[in-house]
Formats: structure tokens, sequence, C-alpha cells
């Protein structure tokens, strides 16, 4: 499970913005590289996709700030 | 800031759009985004159809065109008006003001007020509260606010986060006193520090316009853009309405003692699709009564967008019967203000196409 949603979610911000390389062995950082028409995208695929529900206040900096951060608070929403 | 005015109701709302259409598919190619993420826009963001005024029409040119349809059908006596409030980002003029201009035109009275406001998208809401306050004053009886923008002038080609979706409009709102007006509630909040989230930083005297101020440079998302153009940043904004809205809205409630679900509908700023859907679904509000697609038909016309939701997304004889409507305005400054009032037995609700 841990595993799917870390390869989606990386999978769906690869199709917004294929230019951007993720290294398995850190984070990767998203604050500053996604815009805000990217973070609306990845919003309404993660919810199509993983089936979560991401409210109006949870789109904020500290839980799209990075890969890591972002997988964090996926699953958490998943549970 | 709780606000609450008496004896104050709207009395009738017209909304003039250009009659130019531009379509989303049409400019595509002027923007950075593959064809996946295109098509994407669309749905998500509403990235469709929008109207703009063709080269050198003004913001008074608009309003003008709207006074004149009123008063030569006999929806509006001009000679009655004791204030003409214009809210605008888009002057025609540094100075004078845009008021003095449709002042001129349309021969209006000597005794009046003429008062111009520099918002956007909360210009509705700053607006009204400024013409209720006016009210309080037993010579001000009737008074014209207009809602008038023409800020695709001012978008850069290249600007694929604002251009899709920018549109030109006005308004004319019709408030008059009335003893028997129900109470108008409402809150106005400003955050000054984010000033620059939102801007068009040449063009005043901090920054003169020069052959510099039109110098085009891109940013990393593959924005192109001048000093001479509106640079929205759209990161701080997106933020800013997520956090500040919904608590405005519960606050207006809470002051007004209102129960958010006796509120009829839900007449918000519509900065696009994706964003009011989450407004709602934060606030707990069914879309049946929040409109959320006016951006895909007229596009985003900063102030004007409430009362082109009032025009175009209901029926003429839906406020005989009066509805209790919450609305909410949201943008330059930054600023955000909603207020919860009684809209009924309107005059006139009027789409004019120029």
């Amino acid at each position: 499970m841990e595993k799917r949603v870390n390869e989606k979610i990386a999978e769906i911000i690869q199709s917004i913005r294929p230019e951007i390389k993720f290294d398995s062995a850190q984070d990767t950082e998203l604050f500053g590289v996604l815009d805000s028409l990217d973070i609306i995208l990845l919003v309404e695929e993660i919810e199509k996709q993983l089936g979560v529900c991401i409210d109006a206040d949870q789109i904020a900096p500290e839980n799209f700030a990075s890969l890591h951060k972002l997988e964090a608070f996926v699953k958490s929403k998943s549970q | 800031m709780n606000l609450c005015f008496e004896r104050a109701k709207i009395t009738g709302i017209q909304l003039i759009v250009p009659s130019r259409e531009i379509s989303f598919d049409s400019e595509m190619a002027a923007y950075s985004f593959n064809p996946q993420q295109s098509a994407k826009l669309k749905q998500v963001m509403g990235y469709d159809r929008r109207r703009v005024v063709e080269d050198g029409v003004t913001s008074s040119d608009l309003a003008i065109a709207g006074f004149r349809v009123l008063s030569e059908s006999g929806q509006l006596d001009l000679r009655s008006l004791d204030a003409l409030i214009v809210v605008t980002q888009t002057p025609d003029y540094l100075m004078p003001g845009t008021s003095y201009l449709i002042h001129d035109k349309l021969g209006l009275r000597q005794d009046m007020l003429c008062l111009d406001i520099n918002q956007g998208c909360a210009g509705f809401i700053v607006g009204l509260t400024t013409a209720f306050s006016l009210l309080n004053q037993q010579n001000f009886k009737r008074v014209a606010l207009v809602n008038v923008d023409v800020v695709s002038r001012l978008v850069a080609e290249g600007d694929r986060n604002s251009r899709p979706i920018i549109g030109d409009a006005a308004a004319i709102t019709i408030v008059e006193s009335d003893a028997r007006a129900e109470p108008v509630y409402g809150n106005l909040k400003v955050d000054g520090t984010r000033w620059d989230a939102l801007m068009i930083p040449a063009g005043g005297m901090k920054i003169r316009p020069s052959p510099e101020t039109a110098i085009h440079t891109t940013d990393p998302n593959g924005n192109s853009r001048a000093l001479d153009n509106l640079i929205m940043k759209g990161d701080a904004v997106f933020n800013f309405v997520m956090q500040e809205v919904p608590p405005m809205i519960e606050a207006l409630m809470h002051e007004s003692k209102f129960v958010l679900s006796n509120v009829d509908n839900f007449l918000f700023h519509q900065p696009n699709p994706f964003m009011l859907k989450k407004l709602a679904s934060k606030l707990g509000v069914r879309l049946e009564k929040m409109p959320i697609d006016l951006v895909r038909k007229y596009g985003n016309s900063s102030g004007v967008t409430i009362p082109a939701v009032l025009c175009t997304e209901f029926d003429a004889s839906y406020f005989e019967q009066p509805k209790w409507v919450c609305m909410a305005g949201f943008g330059v400054g930054l600023t955000w203000g909603s207020l919860l009032m009684q809209l009924g037995n309107l005059s006139f609700v009027n789409v004019l196409e120029i």
C-alpha cells in the first residue's frame, strides 16, 4: 500500500512536470518547483487516483513542500 | 471587522460584457502547456471562453454604455443618483478618477458625490459597504455602484497562469435606502503585508512606464511577463483564499446569528471552479447553492464576478421572492470581505452585450 501511494504520487507529479527528477535516496523539493496550477492538477489527480479528499485548508505548503511530506500527508488521509 | 447596515438594499443590477469572445482552444499554442495539461486545465480550472474588450476600449466606455441603456429603457433616472462609486483597477487615466468621466458623459447632477476606489476581486463587497455607509446620511438615497475592469489589456500574452482566465466586464448596481429592508451583515479584512501578491508593477509613480518596463522575462514556470503587466503570485493567492475565506464565512454566520443552511445562495467571487469547489466542500455548502462556472463562459472579471453570477446564473424571476444570499470577495490588497443580505424585488437584472 505504502509503495503504491509513493509510486502513484511520483507518477502523477511526473505527468504534470516531466522535467522533475526523483532521487530515491533523498527527498525531492516541490515547494518553489510546482506552481499553483501544478498543485491544483496534483490535488485533482491524487483525489481521483488515490480516492482521498483533500480539504481547502490542507492545500498548504506544510503538506506540499516536498515529496516525502506529500506522501506522509496522503497516507494520513488514506487511513 | 464586523459590520451591520440598516435600511439599505440593492434594487437593480446590470451586467455589461463585451461581445468579443476568445476561446482557450484558439490561444492554447501561446502557452507552455502540453495537450494533456491543457485538457485537464480546461476541465479543472475552467479555461474555456472569456469576454474581452477590443483594443482601446476603456472602463468608462463599458460603464457609460450600461447607464445609457438603463436610462433609455426607463429603468433608471440618471438625475436621481446621489452618488456614483466606481471600483476599478483599470482607470481611464491616473487622474481624474473614472467616475468624473462617467459623470460628464451622462450629464449627472452637480450636487452629488463621485468616488473612485482602487479594488479588484473584493471590489463588489468593498463597493457595497461604501454605498451602504453613504446611505446613513439622509441626503444619500440612491447610489450607483460601478464595478468595472479591463484587465485583459494588462495581461501578458505568455502569462499561462492568468491570461487564459482573465475577462473584462462592468456591472452597475443600484443601492437605495429603504426603511423596511432587512439588516445587511458584513465582514471585511485586509492584510497589507501581502500587497505584492497581485500587482501591476509599472505605470504608477513608483515605476514609470518605459521601454525597459515592457521587456518580458520568463519565470521558471513558463510565464512570460513584463513590469507593465499583471503579476500574480499564484501560490500565495491560492493559499490565502483557502486559509482565509472559510473562517470569514463562519465568522459572518456567527456574528449575524444566521445558520449556514438557511442561506439560499452563496455568491462568491469566481477565480476558478477548483477553488470554489474546495471552498464549498470546506464550508459544507451544496454546489446547487453556489455557482462555480462563470469563468468558463465569461472569464474572471475581478470585482464584477459576483454581480455577473447574479445576472447570468439565475432566471429573471428567481429573485421575485426575496432570497438570503451570502456574498464573498477576495483578492488584491490582500482583501477579503463578505456580506449576508436579502435580495429580492429587483427592478432590473439585465445582461447587456456591447
